[in-house]
């Protein structure tokens, strides 16, 4: 088990102990156990999952940020972070569209760039909150 | 003693004073719980950035360097950040946070400061005693967001790095409680990285991690030493904002009291002059009557 606190400049999200950790760093998803070695990288957006001591898993969004490793303790300086639960589908969708079609009238390369960057993060946070949606629906 | 009409007039004046007043406690009431929230919310983050650059800085093998960590020999160009607010009525706020900067100007005679104000206030301040002001950011949103300021700490690192500044001080008000809020210098740059709770410390040596950096050291390092003063100057802002709205709501209490006070003082006064002037109507009927 190890800690783990997820911060924003809004405040703070998660602090709790966890057994383990899926962190969406910028060049691949990266997972973390118990007695990591000492690390820190980026995040990109992605989706953050913590396995709980109960076996629950607790799944945030997050759209970039840090992440430490020191003897045990993670921490992780989130841009913006939020509970997949509390995502609402037709706001993602409505976040996506728009991105879309700020990207159509971008202005020049590093304007584009930017937009691009914005439109994927916006794709990932609507597919999470659409996997999420469908794994509550009770089965059939 | 002055006649019912004029106390009458005087009670009447008093009394839509503390209806301003009272409507603007409840404004700043209101604009005061937000601001509070955001100040108090935005603490964890500054302290856990705080915590990691420290780590990186004080406990990395090898030792990590960054321009902003150098201490300059000499130090000649002195920055400050100076925080007030757009608006008066807010009691001691501005007051003593101008008093702090005249003194700190007053002391450092053989160094040359260049002053950046937040607020109005400050910038009318330092034109008063004829400091000039090197950037002014009167603009800053109430409900400041972290892009409302990175052009603040933009400029600041910018000329800090281009060797135009040795040393950054913020002065602002750091807000404490409704109550207490006190002004505060905090020096920016260079940064001065505190020992974190004496992590991996052993006896008095700290233990050297050999952190892995999945991304190229420098850069990051880079990334997050500018990201550090940007989260600084955002914090600072959201500080002063709290400590400016509950300084208003308090003064503004404090004169909706006195307000009062002075009705009820003035009310006594009114029904003492009534009950003479009744009292000498009657005398004079009783005498006229008699006689």
């Amino acid at each position: 088990m190890f800690h783990l606190s997820i911060v924003t400049a809004e405040g703070s999200v998660y602090e709790g102990d966890i057994e383990m950790l899926v962190a969406p760093a910028v060049d691949g998803e990266l997972g973390i156990l118990t007695n990591h070695h000492p690390m820190v990288t980026k995040l990109g957006p992605g989706a953050m999952r913590a396995l709980k001591p109960d076996k629950t898993e607790q799944i945030l969004f997050v759209n970039g940020g840090y992440l430490e490793v020191l003897n045990n303790k993670v921490t992780i300086l989130a841009d913006t972070a939020e509970n997949i639960d509390a995502i609402q589908i037709e706001q993602a969708r409505a976040a996506r569209a728009s991105a879309a079609s700020m990207l159509k009238n971008a202005k020049d390369d590093v304007d584009r760039e930017k937009l691009e960057e914005e439109l994927r993060t916006q794709m990932i946070r609507e597919r999470l909150a659409e996997v999420n949606q469908y794994k509550k629906k009770p089965s059939v | 003693m002055a006649s019912l009409r004029d106390i009458k007039i005087r009670i009447k004046s008093v009394q839509s004073t503390k209806k301003i007043t009272k409507a603007m406690e409840m404004i700043e009431a209101s604009k005061m719980r937000r601001a509070q929230l955001a100040a108090i919310k935005g603490r964890p983050y500054l302290r856990k950035l705080e915590e990691v650059i420290g780590n990186l800085v004080n406990y990395s093998d090898p030792v990590l360097s960054h321009p902003f960590l150098k201490k300059r020999d000499k130090v000649k160009n002195v920055g400050y950040i100076f925080m007030t607010s757009n608006r008066g009525f807010c009691g001691g706020f501005n007051s003593n946070i101008i008093r702090k900067m005249v003194e700190i100007l007053r002391e450092e005679k053989d160094k040359k400061e260049l002053i950046l104000t937040v607020g109005k206030k400050g910038r009318q301040a330092m034109e008063r005693i004829g400091k000039g002001v090197l950037a002014d950011f009167e603009k800053v949103p109430e409900r400041a967001t972290f892009l409302d300021t990175v052009g603040i700490s933009r400029v600041i690192a910018d000329d800090f790095l281009s060797g135009k500044l040795d040393e950054v001080y913020i002065v602002y008000n750091h807000f404490y409680s409704s109550l207490s809020q006190k002004p505060v210098v905090k020096k920016l740059l260079p940064i001065e990285p505190g020992s974190t709770d004496g992590l991996g410390m052993i006896g008095a040596k700290a233990m050297k991690h050999d952190y892995i950096f999945e991304q190229d050291r420098e850069k990051l390092l880079n990334e997050l030493m500018h990201r550090y003063i940007e989260t600084i100057v955002f914090q600072t802002v959201l500080e002063s904002f709290a400590s400016e709205h509950s300084a208003r709501m308090m003064a503004m209490r404090q004169a909706s009291d006195n307000a009062s006070d002075i009705i009820t003082n003035l009310t006594l006064h009114y029904n003492k002059a009534r009950q003479a002037k009744i009292t000498k109507e009657i005398l004079e009927i009783v005498s006229g009557s008699s006689a």
